[in-house]
């Protein structure tokens, strides 16, 4: 039992309370409150529960972010990276960062040393600033902050420029405390020299991070000091002298890196300078989020600022003995509850975000059902999803029968930023529709802008092994099996650089080289979702393009002799299925009708010839839908479709997909008419907008409600 | 007591233990050994930093012996590299001769040596100083560029100028084409792009920022020339622009849509044409050692299709852009510019020639060639020529090319080697490779320009570009070059005539 403190009633024998409680003998009682929330046991508990939440939350419910986080860093074990690395203030940070980074390959194990280390962090805000037992949630308001930093990034993983981002103010925090503990601990002349030595090694190893501990030293230098009754000028000297430090040190060493700006001395290590209003003064959003604010960002770091502040003159209140007044313990757990308010409004939890790093790390995986079914969990899709999505079920061979039974559209993805998916997950697009050299140049700008990842060196290895570049290819896997999770996979995949004749054989990669058969053309990359549909086309004719299938390419493949690669290319007259079967999925989601017909032919062409003489010649479900609607807008101006041929392809049955259809038409005019009656000025988008949701649940999985209904579809 | 001294003794003997020892029985192969970089038999200047390799294989040990004349250096494992005061003997001592390399590789089956090779070590130094851009090979995105010195006689490198000094997010800034005169630094510069740009220029030790674009200009200075004698420089002025392939390993086109040659004088500020026929797109303006004589390269285009804009008929026709070598001459008094002479008719037997520099002795012209197009960097099939100005002969350095890119090229000041950028390891990344250059214009065994490690070049992930030979160091700070760089530029004027 832990005792009870602040006047807090004493008169155990005579009253009855229960243990934990503030309720005695069946009524409430501020001062057992008072008394119980004092305990030491109490806030243990709570401090564990809070360990134990974050714990659970990102090693399972944020698995797939914090592997995405990995993905998305780079650690090597080379000469050459450690100096790159520290080439920068606050690349000690960097470095440490990106080699713990490399632990959320394995979800929970990451999730274990993130929160150790918080709980570490808490363990030092306790240390270093002398929190007393009863005030000890009051440390965990900095460890909420630091956890606010990382849990807000939503689309920032892709885009921040700091290496190793997700640990540094973790790291940071660390090695302030534990610097302001020594300091605390130490007195005298010993004090200042600590002061200046720590100030002068902390900014090139920390950055910021190393003069936010001066400026906490110098905080509790005044604190302590004053608590001691030192010369009130002697201790305002010492502050002066650290918040000097604090100006000239990256001063200093602005003359010594070549690293970095003048304007980013005070704040190397954060993306402040990222999260600058002038980086998103032209983005136009959809809605109005929390999250497009840009200063939402840099909260958490005031907040972290200012609680180890608060925290580190703590003493000062201590010595006005406000600490002790009755009611005080009420404070620590209204901030506990309002930080954790805090954290659950700086968790960045948006469904489409969700989903697509989801659907990422199964198509990593080859588990292509499961990225369609994580597809359904979205309301409204961002385009990310719905071509994650898609390319899932091409593989599958099931988008003509499904493409259009999952949520569809097409909204921005949330962020302050403009995101591109070239920035994102493009690359891996092209790499499976076979344009090699655009995931390549992705991967190469985005490591230019961003720094190298895992994900960008795999990326690139593999589309250059699938274009015959074998030594570039060579090249990316030496530095993958310089890393502690990408070295197997970088081996495994050396055997086919040793071994070309190897490539064609492996049906993982004969899918991605079924749609590398055009001849090469150039043009401008006008965005992921606008080069695939325009460019997958297997009926286009152009000087530029001859497409051809190679049936067997090992023998080019072994030269790696991409001009032979090219005129083999050129020589065969065959289509791929699934270029065949892409090219009429692109014109339906383009709902283009006229290429629709164009595709349309050939894909009957090899539909033909691959169904069992037994087998169903019906085409797939959203072929027919989409088949019978273009008939009709087409009104037989431009395409003659017989009856034999609706007999031979179309499901006519009165539940068949005619049916269907015709029921669709003659509801919707229905509708549309009633409407129109009530409101004969409205306009053909409001109309549209009301229909929409009527129709959705009965026909929400056909292709004509697509057409229809599905408007506005925003691609980036 | 009495332990201290077996105590003080125990390094020593551990030392020695680990000192590695030529294998007393082995076998012989008559093959070289692998290694990397590719260093066998490759002739090196009297002066140049240890070359640092490693043997690749998959045998236990290693041991390496390096010997010239009386003197010897015995390394055991993969990796070689010595240190500067052992690599610096044996280079004295093999002077004018050559330094023997013989590897030893020890399996299950035991030791084996393979066929000796040899650095031979010229009599001829080489200028002390490069310096290079370093940039990933990227395409639109670039991010921490610097325009860096390296002292070739050791590893020292320092950054001259790096644009995170002059960023400001989320304005970014391209930095590029330094370029001195006579090696030398007090007369040099560099450009910068976009945010706060400008040309950098220092003119007899006085830094300052011009803006070398006019309205009567295309562009700023791009491409520039220092006249070695007189104090003005030529540049190209260009419009550029991108296409990328979508299968080709080449993987971009980077051409010119518009292109003319001017002339800056920065004592006057002041700019004018040299040549800017809309029907040409000229660029790679090169003095001759006098001054007197401007080489430059020369592309005819036509785009006479009226329903397609210029920049679409050259980008989409690409292919048939190809570049000559033409010169006139310049006189000094009056400025004025002689009549066209071509030099290299590249066009004529379907290639494309550019980037031309003339040797300092003024008797060779040195330029890459590759089937069109003027970004060679990006061309696998471009290769490093030398035209005899003598006797007009040809030919190209055919143990300095390889099967993959070869451009930007630069002559020693004493003409006895050539820098140049090589994309031969893996048709990506640019290297910097030295080669030797006989008195008949011909060219040893390039090797790439030695780093302390062997595995540099595996993982560092930037191309060099645009070396630049220099007999001293930059004198300005990065730092002054910044202060510089957040100025106003000094605006130049377009005149008739240069003088």
């Amino acid at each position: 039992m832990s005792k009870v403190k602040n006047g807090a009633s004493t008169g155990r024998s005579a009253v009855r309370r229960s243990p934990d409680t503030g309720i005695k003998d069946g009524r409430f009682s501020l001062a057992a409150v008072e008394e119980c929330l004092s305990r030491s046991r109490t806030q243990t508990i709570i401090v564990a529960l809070f360990f134990a939440l974050v714990w659970g939350l990102l090693g399972f419910y944020e698995s797939a972010l914090l592997q995405r986080i990995e993905g998305l860093s780079l650690f090597l074990y080379d000469k050459v990276f450690f100096d790159a690395t520290l080439a920068v203030p606050a690349g000690m940070l960097s470095y440490i960062g990106s080699f713990l980074n490399q632990f959320f390959h394995y979800p929970l194990l990451g999730a274990t040393i993130y929160v150790a280390l918080l709980f570490l962090a808490y363990w030092l805000v306790r240390k270093a600033f002398a929190v007393p037992t009863r005030f000890a949630l009051m440390a965990l308001l900095p460890v909420i902050a630091l956890l606010a930093t990382d849990t807000l990034l939503g689309y920032w993983i892709f885009y921040l420029k700091v290496q190793g981002y997700f640990y540094m103010a973790l790291l940071g925090t660390i090695f302030s405390l534990l610097a302001v503990w020594a300091y605390r601990k130490s007195g005298g002349v010993w004090r200042l020299l600590f002061l200046v030595v720590w100030a002068c090694v902390a900014y090139p190893l920390m950055g910021v991070y190393g003069l936010a501990s001066v400026v906490l030293m110098a905080a509790v230098g005044v604190a302590q000091g004053g608590g001691k009754g030192e010369k009130v000028w002697i201790v305002l000297l010492q502050a002066l002298f650290a918040l000097l430090l604090v100006a000239f040190v990256p001063q200093i060493y602005y003359n010594i890196y070549d690293t970095v700006g003048y304007g980013d001395i005070y704040m190397v290590g954060l993306p402040l300078a990222q999260w600058n209003a002038e980086n998103v003064k032209d983005v136009e959003f959809e809605g109005t989020s929390f999250w497009h604010s840009i200063y939402v960002y840099w909260v958490p770091f005031a907040m972290l600022a200012l609680s180890c502040l608060g925290l580190s003159l703590a003493h000062l209140l201590k010595r006005c003995s406000l600490l002790s007044k009755k009611g005080v313990i009420f404070v620590p757990y209204a901030l506990f509850v309002l930080a954790m308010l805090f954290a659950v409004r700086y968790w960045y939890c948006d469904k489409n975000f969700r989903i697509e790093n989801k659907q990422f790390i199964a198509m990593e995986k080859g588990e292509w059902r499961r990225v369609v079914d994580y597809a359904a969990e979205a309301d409204v899709p961002t385009r990310q999803v719905v071509l994650n999505r898609n390319l899932a079920l091409m593989k599958l061979g099931r988008a003509g029968y499904e493409m259009f039974s999952y949520p569809d559209g097409g909204t921005l993805p949330v962020s302050p930023i403009a995101i591109h998916m070239t920035h994102t997950d493009g690359h891996v697009l092209y790499y499976h529709y076979g344009r090699f050299n655009y995931c390549y140049r992705w991967c190469m700008e985005n490591s230019v802008e961003y720094g190298w990842k895992h994900q960008y060196l795999k990326d690139a290895a593999r589309s250059m092994l699938l274009s015959g570049e074998y030594r570039l290819a060579q090249r990316y896997l030496n530095i993958l099996k310089s890393t502690l999770f990408y070295r197997e996979w970088a081996v495994e995949m050396e055997k086919y650089v040793k071994n070309p004749a190897l490539i064609g054989k492996d049906p993982v990669f004969a899918q991605p080289l079924q749609f590398a058969c055009d001849n090469d053309f150039i043009g401008v990359d006008e965005g992921v979702e606008m080069h695939l549909t325009t460019s997958i086309n297997s009926v286009k004719e152009s000087e530029n393009k001859n497409f051809g299938f190679i049936k067997s390419m090992r023998d080019v493949l072994v030269s790696g002799d991409y001009d032979a690669f090219a005129a083999a290319c050129a020589a065969h007259s065959d289509i791929s299925p699934v270029y065949i079967e892409s090219t009429l999925m692109t014109t339906l989601i383009k709902k283009d009708a006229k290429s629709f017909w164009e595709a349309l032919n050939g894909y009957i062409s090899y539909y033909q010839a691959t169904v069992g003489a037994n087998a169903p010649k019906q085409l797939p479900r959203h072929y027919q839908e989409a088949l019978l609607l273009f008939k009709t807008l087409d009104g037989g101006k431009t395409v003659e479709i017989d009856e034999d041929f609706l007999n031979t392809f179309v499901s006519r049955g009165p539940v068949g997909v005619e049916a269907n259809y015709i029921r669709f038409q003659n509801s919707v005019a229905r509708v549309r008419d009633g409407i129109k009656k009530t409101y004969p000025n409205i306009t053909e988008e409001r109309l549209n907008g009301m229909m929409a949701p009527l129709f959705k649940e009965e026909y929400g999985d056909t292709y004509f409600y697509y057409y229809f209904f599905v408007k506005k579809i925003k691609t980036y | 007591m009495k332990y201290l001294k077996y105590i003080l003794a125990l390094p020593l003997v551990a030392l020695a233990s680990c000192t590695p020892h030529l294998p007393d029985t082995y076998t012989t192969v008559d093959e070289l050994p692998v290694i990397f970089p590719e260093y066998t038999n490759v002739t090196i200047p009297c002066n140049i930093a240890p070359l640092a390799f490693r043997v690749e294989g998959d045998a236990e040990d290693y041991v390496t012996r390096l010997s010239a004349k009386e003197f010897e250096v015995v390394v055991g494992g993969r990796e070689v590299a010595l240190s500067l005061s052992e690599w610096r003997r044996l280079l004295s001592a093999a002077k004018g001769d050559s330094i023997k390399v013989d590897v030893f590789e020890a399996d299950d089956a035991g030791w084996k040596k393979f066929r000796q090779f040899w650095f031979a070590v010229s009599e001829d130094s080489i200028d002390t100083y490069i310096s290079y851009r370093l940039i990933p090979p990227s395409y639109v995105a670039y991010e921490k560029l610097t325009i860096n010195q390296r002292n070739l006689t050791n590893y020292d490198e320092e950054v001259i100028y790096g644009n995170v000094l002059g960023n400001a997010e989320p304005h970014g800034q391209c930095i590029n084409c330094h370029a001195y005169k006579n090696y030398k630094t007090d007369n040099m510069q560099f450009h910068v792009r976009q945010y706060k740009g400008g040309t950098v220029f220092v003119h007899n030790g006085e830094v300052k920022k011009v803006d070398l674009k006019t309205d009567s200009t295309i562009s700023a200075g791009v491409y520039p020339a220092f006249n070695p004698k007189y104090d003005i420089v030529a540049y190209s002025v260009n419009t550029t622009g991108q296409v990328f392939h979508t299968r080709h390993a080449n993987k971009v086109e980077v051409q010119d849509t518009l292109s003319d040659i001017i002339v800056y004088n920065p004592e006057r500020e002041i700019v004018t044409h040299v040549a800017c026929d809309p029907n040409d797109l000229e660029v790679f303006p090169a003095w001759s050692p006098d001054g007197e004589t401007l080489y430059y390269c020369v592309a005819k285009v036509k785009c006479d299709n009226p329903v397609k804009t210029r920049v679409q008929q050259l980008l989409e026709g690409y292919k048939d852009i190809k570049y000559d070598i033409v010169r006139r001459s310049w006189n000094p008094s009056t400025g004025e510019f002689g009549a066209v002479d071509t030099v290299f008719a590249a066009s004529r037997i379907g290639k494309s020639a550019t980037f031309p520099r003339v040797s300092p002795n003024g008797k060779y012209l040195l330029f890459a060639m590759g089937e069109y197009g003027c970004f060679h960097i990006w061309h696998k099939d471009a290769d490093l020529y030398v035209l005899n100005l003598e006797n007009g002969s040809c030919l190209p350095l055919e143990k300095a090319n390889s099967d993959f890119a070869e451009s930007y090229h630069s002559w020693s000041s004493d003409g006895r080697w050539i820098l140049f950028a090589s994309r031969r390891k893996e048709n990506n990344y640019s290297r910097l490779y030295i080669a030797r250059i006989n008195d008949d214009g011909t060219s040893e065994k390039a090797f790439v320009v030695p780093q302390s490690t062997a595995g540099y070049y595996d993982f560092f992930d930037r191309s060099f570009n645009v070396p630049e030979f220099m007999v001293e160091p930059v004198k300005f700070t990065p730092q002054e070059f910044a202060d510089v760089v957040k100025e106003n530029p000094v605006k130049v004027k377009y005149a008739p005539k240069i003088k």
